[in-house]
């Protein structure tokens, strides 16, 4: 269901965490909350789900005010990073939980908890007791259960994150597939780059309780609307330069740029270096072997380094200088920081 | 090996220093007489069993009353002590450290000062020699011990099995229930037990609070301590042992087949 957050505001005691946040996510959508951890992600999770009283604001479900709702009858279900099945129900009896609370009668509750159960790939497991299986294996019947309730708005929080990096691949492709099967409008809550750009429909990035930038994966990564959001995906080189009519310059570098004049910072990333022919010189730092690729540091003739993956393992020795050049397809341009703290 | 010998050792003593005069007290309780340097009494008889049975102080009906009495005691006791432990635990409020300090303060009170001073206050309620007024006087001293249980055993269970219930569409009673009840219950037991012992081993406030009207199995075993015939104060030291041992085995039953009955099988 539409999900619409309008200047929500949580604090603790006199800690301000989200000071005034809006968010709309579509029917059906896919949206992960992408940010650092303490940037409020997960208090903002609860707070939708009536876990934690706001101090302010409005939320919306399917166009209904939901803000001071009691939690139960809400119908937003959340999967928690600790799984937190009850260790006194068997497997079966967890996932029939929900239904149980929904007053379906004791067979029919059984039969469908044992279909969400086989759809996960867990039929075997009924008869278990939560302690007796795998982490993995816990959070498949964690989302199983948040599955059985019919939630009319799934929240994520951080689900696969005490996983190792083999199930969580598995994880995620499950839940990917779920959520393409009951269309189900879900919020993903993660710190993980990959996680939130592989899975979602749409990125929201957070940081410090406010919403940076919202949009598709692709954009989140090539445009990103903040200094921030580029850093977070990592290895950013910022060249300094200077917009004059419109057109931006730094060393021999000129591109047209749509901004007003002043000092700006061009945002560019490793995988837009291109090493062979160019006008522009790149000195071998080191290479690092890691099985399928070779990770190469480069340094520019402005002493910024440059981390390229190259597949195999390139002939390159340290110290030796090679020519190439910067790609540059759409420019992203931020205003210069250091001209602001002066 | 070491630590295990120490530990072996340990618990041999632990079981000497409390069998060894269990199985005196069982001796004594029938032994007819236990002069001085024999090992085992002289000549033994059933009168004291008969005197405890038959005689004038009606057990069926003492016991019925002192177990009913500490079991509503440890109950109570334990409500009172499970809704503070969990307004102290998951919730935030203006005045929260008194309330945690203000559960110790009968502790700081010694019993008899604490129930002459009380007497005053129940003649006034019009509670003074009766069973209410008993089952006060007894819940104010048991009440520390339940909190002190239970505010360490909500602390470790905390709310996030009871939030888990809540969002998957559990009202808050219900998600208690299924949620965290299940985790509390040792905490819960061991707390009524508590509570029960403490309300069935209350001698002076019984008789303070009672008035002597409020008849329980201590309040009766203690004259017979003080009278000097050992082999009845022994007779009665074994009904008061044994017949708090067979609550807590019930107890114990209670438990296992609840939580056997609640995994369904």
């Amino acid at each position: 269901m539409k999900l619409e957050i309008e200047n929500l505001k949580v604090s603790y005691d006199a800690d301000v965490v989200l000071p005034g946040l809006s968010l709309t996510v579509q029917e059906g959508e896919f949206l992960s909350l992408l940010g650092p951890s303490g940037c409020g992600k997960s208090t903002l999770l609860k707070a939708i789900a009536g876990i934690l009283p706001p101090s302010g604001g409005c939320i919306r479900l399917g166009g209904v005010d939901i803000t001071w709702q009691s939690v139960h009858k809400r119908g937003t279900v959340v999967v928690f990073q600790d799984v937190r099945l009850f260790p006194h129900m068997t497997v079966l009896d967890n996932v029939a939980f929900p239904l149980k609370m929904q007053g379906v009668d004791k067979k029919s509750r059984r039969l469908a908890a044992a279909a969400y159960l086989d759809r996960v790939q867990m039929g075997g497991f009924s008869h278990r007791l939560p302690g007796e299986l795998s982490g993995g294996q816990q959070q498949r019947v964690a989302l199983a259960r948040a599955l059985a309730a019919k939630p009319r708005l799934l929240l994520l929080d951080e689900p696969f994150s005490a996983l190792d990096e083999n199930l969580r691949e598995d994880m995620r492709t499950l839940v990917t597939q779920l959520h393409r099967e009951y269309a189900m409008t879900t919020i993903l809550v993660t710190h993980d780059r990959e996680e939130a750009l592989s899975m979602s429909g749409r990125v929201a990035m957070m940081f410090g309780g406010r919403i940076h930038q919202v949009d598709t994966p692709q954009r989140v990564y090539h445009q990103p609307a903040t200094r921030q959001t580029a850093d977070y995906f990592g290895d950013c080189i910022y060249l300094p330069g200077r917009v004059e009519a419109g057109v931006f310059r730094s060393g021999s570098l000129a591109l047209e740029v749509p901004v007003s004049d002043g000092d700006f910072d061009l945002l560019l990333r490793p995988d837009q270096l291109e090493i062979g022919t160019g006008p522009c010189s790149f000195r071998v730092e080191g290479c690092s072997f890691r099985g399928r690729d070779t990770l190469v540091t480069f340094r520019d003739e402005q002493g910024n380094l440059w981390k390229k993956p190259f597949p195999g393992t390139p002939a390159w020795a340290p110290g030796q200088t090679l020519p190439g050049f910067i790609r540059v397809s759409c420019p992203v341009l931020f205003p210069r920081l250091s001209q602001e703290k002066d | 090996m070491k630590g295990n010998f120490l530990f072996k050792f340990l618990l041999a003593l632990v079981l000497l220093l409390i069998l060894v005069p269990a199985g005196q007290i069982l001796l004594w309780s029938v032994a007819e007489r236990w002069p001085w340097p024999g090992l085992l009494p002289e000549s033994y008889s059933l009168r004291t069993v008969k005197e405890l049975l038959f005689g004038s102080a009606k057990l069926p009906g003492l016991l019925g009353s002192s177990i009913t009495l500490a079991l509503t005691v440890g109950v109570l006791g334990t409500v009172v002590g499970l809704l503070t432990a969990r307004a102290t635990q998951l919730y935030d409020f203006p005045g929260k450290e008194l309330v945690s300090f203000g559960a110790f303060l009968p502790l700081l009170v010694p019993g008899t000062v604490f129930a002459m001073g009380i007497q005053i206050t129940l003649i006034r309620l019009g509670l003074s020699d009766t069973v209410a007024g008993v089952v006060l006087v007894h819940l104010i001293a048991a009440i520390p011990y339940c909190i002190t249980i239970l505010t360490d055993v909500t602390r470790a269970v905390g709310s996030s099995l009871e939030q888990q219930a809540m969002v998957l569409g559990a009202s808050p009673l219900r998600a208690f229930l299924h949620g965290s009840l299940p985790s509390l219950m040792p905490g819960i037991l061991s707390s009524v037990s508590m509570g029960f012992i403490l309300s069935y081993s209350q001698y002076f406030t019984t008789l303070m609070a009672g008035g002597g009207r409020v008849k329980t199995l201590a309040l009766v075993l203690v004259p017979y301590i003080q009278s000097g015939d050992r082999a009845l104060a022994s007779i009665y030291c074994v009904a008061f042992v044994g017949s708090a041992l067979l609550v807590f085995f019930l107890f114990e039953g209670i438990l296992h087949t609840v939580s056997e009955r609640s995994r369904g099988k």
